[in-house]
């Protein structure tokens, strides 16, 4: 900018003031033309561009404030200085309004002529500084607006990926319902052959449909390896996770692949030291994962070799390595093992009956679990795969899912429940079979509960403590958790549990809360359940229910649990009695026609014994087989509620006897 | 008497295989190729057992369980459900429901005949 002269065309009828300007401004190193009139002016503008127009506003032809609003028409990006006499400020003021970019006050003794050069100076600089801000901020309003447009973009694109999720996970649906079915049609009608439904199949016959048979299910594998790798690409993969028994799982395995060992004369060594953990896992995944890397063990291994399973616990996870005596992996191969469709030729002779996938699916699942899996080989000797997989710490586990899925849900608005079910009898078995027996059942139970409740949502985790369970359910609103309650409950007390030999049933309270519905945080959460549930040590009124008909067993201790009741079942007369001989009973409903043992000969021996003579008995019998009198018992203390019964009937009898149980008592 | 069994499933070879298999077991078969064919055949008569396919057109498995188990008539009758995708949304909501069971396609012959039998079994005054 200092190279080249500035250029200014003078607007000035005073032809002194005129020469006077010129030459201060020649001094100062600036180009200068003068012209006296605005129309001359006017002409040389259109026909040479100037930096700076100095306009003394009083000139004879063109009014000072048209003059300007031309200049700025002609050259927009000269700058025009409004030169005025002395009082004439308000005329500057307005000519700034119109665009002039300062002013310049003559003063009589053309002082301000020195003042001139600085001016312009200064009003080319603000100048720049004005254009380069509007520029900058033009600059800044187009990013913003690439921005903007770069997010709608984006926003397309997202949208675009998530219907194209959708669709990937509806091809694995389509492509497994697609291959299975006509792979299910195919299976049975080769049982049906090979079981000789349809008649009777020669010996090689029959050696040709095994054949089938085990290239079906060689194709059924190759279906749901390819179908777990795209899940688990898709991130679809959702781990059951919870406390997972290592032991037990392992020789599970080792059992199912044994007689693949014992055909090829592999010895399989499994040494596995007692270990103070379970692991933190999904035991279907597990398994899926030990199979592989046993199974491939012994695939790779040739005849009478070895393949050892070991065991090592560590601070916070548990490390697997199992080993084989096969032909080892190259050091080429090794870093590659773990990839998709990696098939390495290590068996002798044996060709490959995988898929090339069970390693990258194996590396997935671990790596879901928070493990690591990893391979050492020396060629000619063999090869050792190691994983490991965190230990299960209860209390960690369970705050840490706890706070995780309340902080999801709060995130996305969305929904978690709880499941909390206290085992009711826990105390009583605790106390009759000592907490080592009581604990199976717990775990039993746990089991069922594993099996019913597939969470869609992250995983499941259970935390048992003193015979009280609570199972979190991410994602599942109040009507998904008390379903999934009721189910539980079902499925647990309809089963029959071992405890030192005896049968034994769970009774269940059970209970669910719904975030954000019953409580904000954790704490509101635990604090309504343990309401809902009732006090642990509150001792409920135990009610035997003695029938021979299980309908109406059920029926009774339905209406009976419902109001609160603990119910225990007796079927026949002596299971009544050695009911009462275990559990303290607060009243017992009799029926009275019962085979083995009828009700009367019970409601005797009841009585005849000092221990039970006191418990309230209901005699529950049908219309017309009524016959008290012959029970010889003093009619105050007789009780009785015939069949078919009212539901309120019934329930109406067992309150007043109950509290003519507990007037006496009070009195006493 | 022989177990009833109602045997729904849109593939028509598939149906066929498992009625041959579970006549040959002894068990007394009815079929429908669809929920709403097996809603009308239900309409005078309830088998003691409901084999179903999860996915079919006009009206899939998880719908007829559903309806099954909503009416007093139906509802104790156990349910075997069947299904080539495993971990599809309806078959765990049909897993939730009482006195139902998923089998995955294809399944072992022995599975299906075992899991029937424990169903019957389990089920007051079924016979089996």
């Amino acid at each position: 900018m200092s190279s080249a002269p500035i250029t200014v065309l003078l607007f000035e009828d005073d032809e002194g003031q005129a020469i006077l300007t010129k030459d201060a401004l020649v001094k100062e190193g600036f180009v200068v033309d003068v012209c006296q009139t605005g129309k001359e002016g006017l002409e040389r503008l259109l026909q040479t561009p100037y930096q700076i127009c100095l306009v003394d506003v009083q000139l004879p032809d063109v009014q000072g404030m048209e003059l300007l609003r031309r200049i700025t028409s002609i050259q927009p990006n000269a700058l025009s200085i409004v030169v005025t006499g002395h009082g004439d400020e308000v005329l500057a003021v307005e000519a700034m309004k119109l665009g002039a970019f300062d002013y310049v006050v003559k003063s009589p003794y053309m002082g301000h002529l020195a003042a001139l050069p600085i001016v312009i100076r200064e009003g080319l600089e603000r100048s720049r500084l004005k254009d380069e801000r509007e520029q900058l901020q033009t600059e800044l309003w187009e990013h913003a607006r690439l921005l903007e447009e770069r997010n709608a973009e984006l926003r397309r694109v997202n949208e675009e990926l998530k219907r194209i999720d959708q669709l990937k996970s509806d091809l694995v649906s389509m492509v497994s319902h697609e291959l299975r079915t006509p792979l299910a049609t195919i299976k049975e009608f080769t049982a049906i052959l090979s079981d000789q439904i349809a008649g009777p199949v020669t010996q090689a016959q029959q050696e040709y449909l095994g054949i089938i048979r085990a290239n079906i299910d060689r194709l059924a594998r190759i279906i749901g390896d390819l179908l777990d790798m795209a899940k688990i690409e898709a991130g679809r993969v959702i781990l059951n996770k919870g406390y997972t028994e290592v032991v037990a799982m392992v020789d599970h395995v080792v059992q199912s692949l044994q007689p693949l060992a014992k055909s090829k004369q592999l010895t399989l060594d499994v040494a596995i030291p007692p270990l103070a953990h379970g692991v933190f896992a999904d035991p279907d995944k597990l398994t899926q994962v030990l199979l592989n890397l046993i199974g491939n063990a012994i695939k790779f291994t040739p005849p009478a070799g070895r393949v050892a399973i070991r065991i090592e616990e560590h601070q916070s996870e548990i490390e697997f390595s199992i080993s084989d005596t096969g032909v080892g992996i190259s050091a080429d191969d090794l870093p590659k093992l773990f990839e998709k469709f990696q098939q390495f030729r290590r068996a002798a002779g044996e060709g490959s009956q995988g898929t090339g996938l069970g390693l990258a699916i194996s590396k997935r699942l671990v790596e879901l679990h928070g493990g690591r899996i990893w391979a050492a080989s020396q060629e000619g000797k063999g090869s050792t795969f190691f994983f490991t997989i965190p230990v299960y710490d209860a209390e960690d586990v369970f705050r840490q899912t706890l706070t995780a899925g309340l902080d999801q849900a709060k995130r996305k608005r969305g929904r978690l429940s709880l499941i909390i079910a206290r085992l009711r009898n826990f105390e009583e078995l605790k106390a009759l079979y000592g907490m080592e027996e009581t604990s199976h059942l717990l775990k039993e139970t746990e089991t069922v509960i594993r099996d019913t409740v597939r969470q869609r949502a992250g995983d499941i985790v259970i935390r048992w403590q003193q015979g009280e369970m609570v199972l979190i359910l991410a994602e599942v609103d109040k009507a998904g958790a008390q379903r999934i309650a009721e189910r539980v409950q079902e499925l647990i007390e309809e089963r029959t549990y071992k405890l030192g030999g005896r049968p034994v049933k769970a009774a269940l309270a059970i209970t669910t809360v719904t975030y954000p519905d019953e409580g904000g945080t954790e704490r509101e959460l635990l604090q309504v359940a343990e309401q809902a549930l009732g006090h642990p040590d509150k001792t409920r009124t135990r009610i035997l229910v003695v029938d021979d008909e299980p309908k109406l067993q059920q029926f009774m201790k339905e209406i009976l649990e419902r109001r609160d009741y603990e119910v225990a079942l007796a079927g026949s007369g002596p299971e009544a009695l050695e009911q009462v001989k275990r559990h303290k009973m607060d009243l017992i409903l009799l029926d009275l026609m019962m085979p083995v043992m009828d009700g009367y000969e019970v409601y005797h021996l009841l009585k005849e014994n000092p221990d039970t003579k006191d418990i309230p008995v209901i005699i529950v019998t049908a219309k017309g087989e009524r016959k008290d009198r012959q029970l010889g018992l003093d009619s105050t203390t007789y009780n009785y509620v015939a069949k078919p019964f009212q539901t309120e009937d019934l329930v109406a009898k067992v309150r007043e006897v109950l509290q003519q149980q507990q007037q006496p008592l009070k009195a006493s | 008497m022989a177990s009833r069994i109602l045997i729904v499933e849109d593939e028509p070879q598939l149906l066929q295989a498992i009625t041959i298999r579970l006549t040959a077991a002894g068990f007394s078969c009815e079929t429908a190729s669809n929920g709403r064919e097996a809603l009308q055949k239900l309409e005078g008569w309830v088998p003691d057992l409901i084999i179903a396919d999860l996915l079919m057109p006009v009206m899939d498995g998880y719908t007829l369980v559903k309806q099954l188990k909503s009416e007093a008539r139906t509802a104790a009758v156990p349910i075997i459900v069947l299904t080539a995708v495993p971990d599809h949304a309806l078959a765990h909501r049909a897993e939730e429901l009482k006195g139902t069971c998923v089998l995955r396609k294809p399944f072992e012959t022995q599975e299906l005949l075992a899991t029937l039998r424990a169903m019957l079994a389990a089920t007051p005054g079924g016979t089996s």
